[in-house]
């Protein structure tokens, strides 16, 4: 047998032993594996462990520990790597930078593909949603009723509107992400008026279609690459040179897929840039001068892939861009860069223990001053609210987007 | 964007905080760069200053005593070189006590307040209990590890505490060491005694992990459950000392020892645990706190990856987040990324190297060890006083903890070194590890400050 030959006959058995080869792009978060020293720091910061203790959640390391065992076995975790949020906590403590979130994501591909009958059933549920629309979620079935209440949250929150705007050859793409475009509508309205309002040539998609990260965190990485294609598609057709977002997983998630399908083309949050490619000192000029604001006393919510998956230097240019609102002030809770237990789907399925890691959150937001949380994440403004709402609590969470723009100067 | 700063510190364990502190202190922009948590987060959290000569079975009678030794037999050594005059050689006995000692009422002054506020001094050795009921000598210990009359047990009761469900502390076992290790007259307790308590915070008595625990005693139901299940047990043995493992809390510990004193009658003192231990992450956050009040900026998941040098000059680092690269562009840096853990110094089959300036690395002794693999530095017995010089290897420096190439000149004018990246001292056999961080953070953040405002000689 040559070894060609071999190699085919050992590649025909792996489907059988239940063996899924590691892809190229995984082999780096594989290898950092073997850097753990097993200190287990990662479990005195883990969220989801502070919430909910080790019983029901054995923390980072034993997922990261899984990988040391032969492949077949990865489904003993399935009872546990569902509850990981994918905050990045882990990886960021680490000592040796041991990619524990990547980790979480590749057990969860295998055991999608070998055992689909121990991933959750909302999972499941959500896999077809996203297979069926190309979205994270059921889109409007009228038009028109998507259309009023648009119109409703932007009459309440005092936003102009601005036409959709799809320009082959703009510069900028404006990427929603599902959330936004199907659900906090006010917040891809909010985006489009604030790069409309600084003069940026940009573009929507014709058709929104899905970063895949619901799907990479479901496990299902064939849907997840099949999106990032389709997105590379519509992104190279339209030949913009950057792409904008206000989503924080569709910033991490944009970053990762461009750089590792070779794309060439930067992803900013929509903070970054305004602090970095518009800059401060135009960002700065609309507040000039201004004698009428209204005071407010805010406190900020980081979302985990912002600041753990892409930069926190993204966190410190929030609380720029803030300081530069007249009237704006600060109220620090000590709890902003905790993980709200909004991601990794583990709300698809356990409630409960998404809700007892924001638990934390909400007492450190309830013990400030402040009447609004903002934060740059749809997705953490959704899971803040209805924690906080819960809770009996007054506080106004505001995406922050939302928040710049609405105090933005408007034409008349 | 790029960010300009007086001071870069490379590294965010008790070297590189120190630093950056001394910095902020002399009106310096700090930056510290803090690429994971470290050694100082893993510790138990005392510190250590001078425990063990290297292959001596028996303590120093405190560490007054130890950095006369090591100044005497060591001059090479990190606390040696603090008692360099301008001239280098020879080491000052007296000037190395004092400005270690300096460095120690320091911190004890930052921490003051925090829940890891530190007691203990440089003429004292604290024989601090350990979670196998064993001694260990250190200098500094946190208040809450620390009980007045610990150095004299006699006629006493003491109490060993554990948790059903808390398998890292088998207070039975504890106590039975503890005893066993001290012969009759010999400063030992007049009984020990032991107890389980049912303290569970999730609901289940298994599997139940330190930080679960402590955090269960940061909330007021967790600790009113503690002091009630612990009162009966205080009662029937009649016990002067209550020995807890290290769980009295993240936040709440010192409020919640003083407040079980009160209650029961009798002293609290929190054990030595192994890593990772809460003492040990009370200690990082508390540094960490002591920094932000001091105005350095801590950058949290940044790592420095590469440098450019201009004339004998570090004036760019590159610093990388997950998804960013961006430059800072320092006046002075500190590197103080740590030795094996900290990933300072890595040591493969192709030798050591130092993982951001490529700095020659050179093992206990000053020789280079250019290629020399790893296992070359290991003892043929584990655990043994001598310890493994493994844990020597690291950058050499000069008398201004600048480090140096090859030829002994400092690499960079503006480049300073403190921690574990130094070599020519062994943590591990001598129990200095957080002491040589908090002395050498402390001289090389001065050191880089006065570079700063041109005051260095």
């Amino acid at each position: 047998m040559s070894d060609e030959q071999a190699y085919e006959a050992v590649k025909a058995t792996l489907k059988a032993e239940r063996i899924q080869p590691f892809k190229r792009d995984e082999l780096e978060a594989v290898r950092s594996v073997e850097g753990c020293i097993n200190c287990g720091l990662c479990i005195g910061h883990c969220p989801v462990v502070r919430a909910v203790g080790v019983e029901r959640f054995s923390g980072p390391r034993s997922i990261a520990v899984e990988l040391s065992r032969s492949p077949p076995e990865f489904w003993t975790t399935s009872d546990k790597v569902y509850l990981c949020t994918g905050c990045g906590t882990c990886r960021e403590v680490c000592p040796r930078k041991v990619n524990i979130p990547a980790v979480v994501n590749m057990i969860r591909t295998r055991i999608f593909a070998q055992r689909p009958d121990l991933v959750p059933k909302a999972l499941l549920d959500e896999h077809d949603v996203i297979v069926k629309h190309s979205l994270a979620f059921e889109p409007w079935a009228d038009q028109e009723e998507k259309s009023e209440s648009r119109k409703v949250r932007l009459e309440t929150l005092g936003l102009p509107s601005v036409p959709d705007r799809v320009v082959p050859g703009a510069d900028v793409l404006f990427y929603p992400g599902c959330q936004a475009e199907e659900r906090a509508q006010e917040v891809k309205e909010a985006a489009k008026y604030i790069l409309s309002y600084f003069g940026i040539n940009y573009t929507l998609l014709d058709q929104m279609s899905c970063c895949g990260l619901p799907s990479k965190l479901i496990g299902d990485d064939e849907t997840a690459r099949l999106l990032a294609g389709r997105l590379q598609d519509k992104v190279k057709s339209l030949g913009v040179k950057k792409i904008v977002t206000t989503c924080a997983g569709c910033t991490s998630n944009l970053c990762d897929i461009s750089a590792r399908d070779g794309w060439g083309i930067p992803v900013y949050h929509l903070i970054e840039f305004l602090a970095e490619e518009i800059g401060f000192n135009k960002v700065s000029r609309p507040f000039k001068g201004r004698g009428r604001f209204t005071p407010a006393k805010v406190t900020i919510h980081d979302p985990c892939h912002i600041i753990r998956h892409t930069s926190r230097q993204i966190a410190e240019h929030a609380r720029a861009i803030l300081n530069l609102i007249p009237g704006v002030t600060i109220e620090e809770s000590g709890m902003s860069d905790s993980c709200c237990g909004g991601g990794g789907m583990v709300g698809y399925h356990s409630r409960d223990v998404a809700d007892a890691v924001v638990t934390e959150n909400v007492a450190a937001i309830s013990s400030t001053e402040a009447d609004t949380v903002v934060t740059p994440c749809p997705l953490c403004t959704a899971q803040i609210e209805s924690n906080l709402f819960r809770a009996g609590s007054q506080t106004v969470v505001e995406d922050l987007t939302v928040f710049f723009a609405r105090r933005l100067p408007q034409k008349r | 964007m790029d960010i300009k700063a007086d001071l870069l510190v490379v590294g965010g364990g008790m070297a590189g905080l120190v630093a950056g502190m001394v910095g902020a202190e002399a009106g310096l922009k700090v930056v510290v760069l803090r690429k994971g948590q470290g050694a100082t987060a893993i510790s138990s959290g005392a510190v250590d200053i001078m425990s063990y000569l290297p292959g001596a079975n028996v303590p120093f009678a405190n560490a007054i005593e130890g950095l006369n030794a090591v100044s005497e037999i060591y001059p090479l050594h990190p606390y040696s070189v603090l008692g360099y005059s301008d001239g280098g050689l020879p080491v000052d006995p007296e000037r190395v006590v004092a400005r270690v000692s300096e460095a120690v009422d320091w911190i004890k002054g930052k921490l003051n307040g925090s829940p890891s506020a530190l007691v203990g001094d440089l003429g004292r050795t604290i024989q601090a209990v350990t979670l196998l009921g064993s001694s260990k000598p250190t200098s500094l210990v946190q208040g809450t590890m620390f009980v007045e009359g610990s150095d004299d047990w006699h006629d006493s009761i003491v109490l060993f505490v554990g948790f059903r469900g808390f398998p890292d502390c088998n207070s039975s076992i504890t106590a039975k060491n503890f005893l066993a290790s001290r012969l009759p007259g010999e400063n030992r307790p007049r009984r020990v005694a032991n107890c389980t308590l049912d303290v569970l915070p999730f609901g289940q008595p298994h599997n139940i992990y330190s930080f679960d625990i402590a955090r269960y005693m940061d909330r007021e139901e967790g600790f009113a459950e503690l002091a009630k299940t612990l009162k009966d047990h205080v009662r029937s043995t009649g016990a002067d000392f209550i020995a807890f493992p290290p769980v009295l809390g993240l936040r709440r510990a010192r409020a919640n020892k003083f407040e079980l004193e009160d209650k029961m009658g009798a002293k609290v003192f929190e054990l030595l645990a192994f890593p990772p231990s809460v003492p040990g992450l009370r200690l990082q956050n508390a540094l960490e706190s002591a920094l932000s009040t001091d105005g350095g900026r801590l950058l949290i998941g940044h790592e420095a990856v590469s440098f450019e040098k201009k004339e004998g000059h570090i004036d760019s680092v590159a610093v990388k987040t997950p998804q960013r690269t961006f430059n800072i562009i320092p006046a002075a840096v500190v590197l103080a990324s740590g030795k094996f853990i900290g990933g300072g110094i890595k040591g493969d089959e192709t030798g050591f190297v130092e993982t951001l300036v490529k700095l020659p690395v050179v093992d206990v002794e000053s020789y280079q060890t250019a290629g020399a693999r790893p296992q070359r530095y290991t003892n043929i017995l584990a655990l043994s006083p001598e310890g493994h010089s493994l844990f020597g290897v690291g950058v050499a420096f000069d008398s201004m903890f600048r480090p140096t190439g090859t030829d002994g000149q400092p690499v960079a004018d503006n480049v300073f070194a403190a921690g574990s990246i130094l070599s020519r001292y062994n943590y591990s056999a001598e129990k200095s590890g957080l002491g040589v961080a908090l002395a050498t953070g402390y001289a090389a953040g001065a050191n880089a400050a006065d570079y700063v405002k041109g005051a260095l000689p």
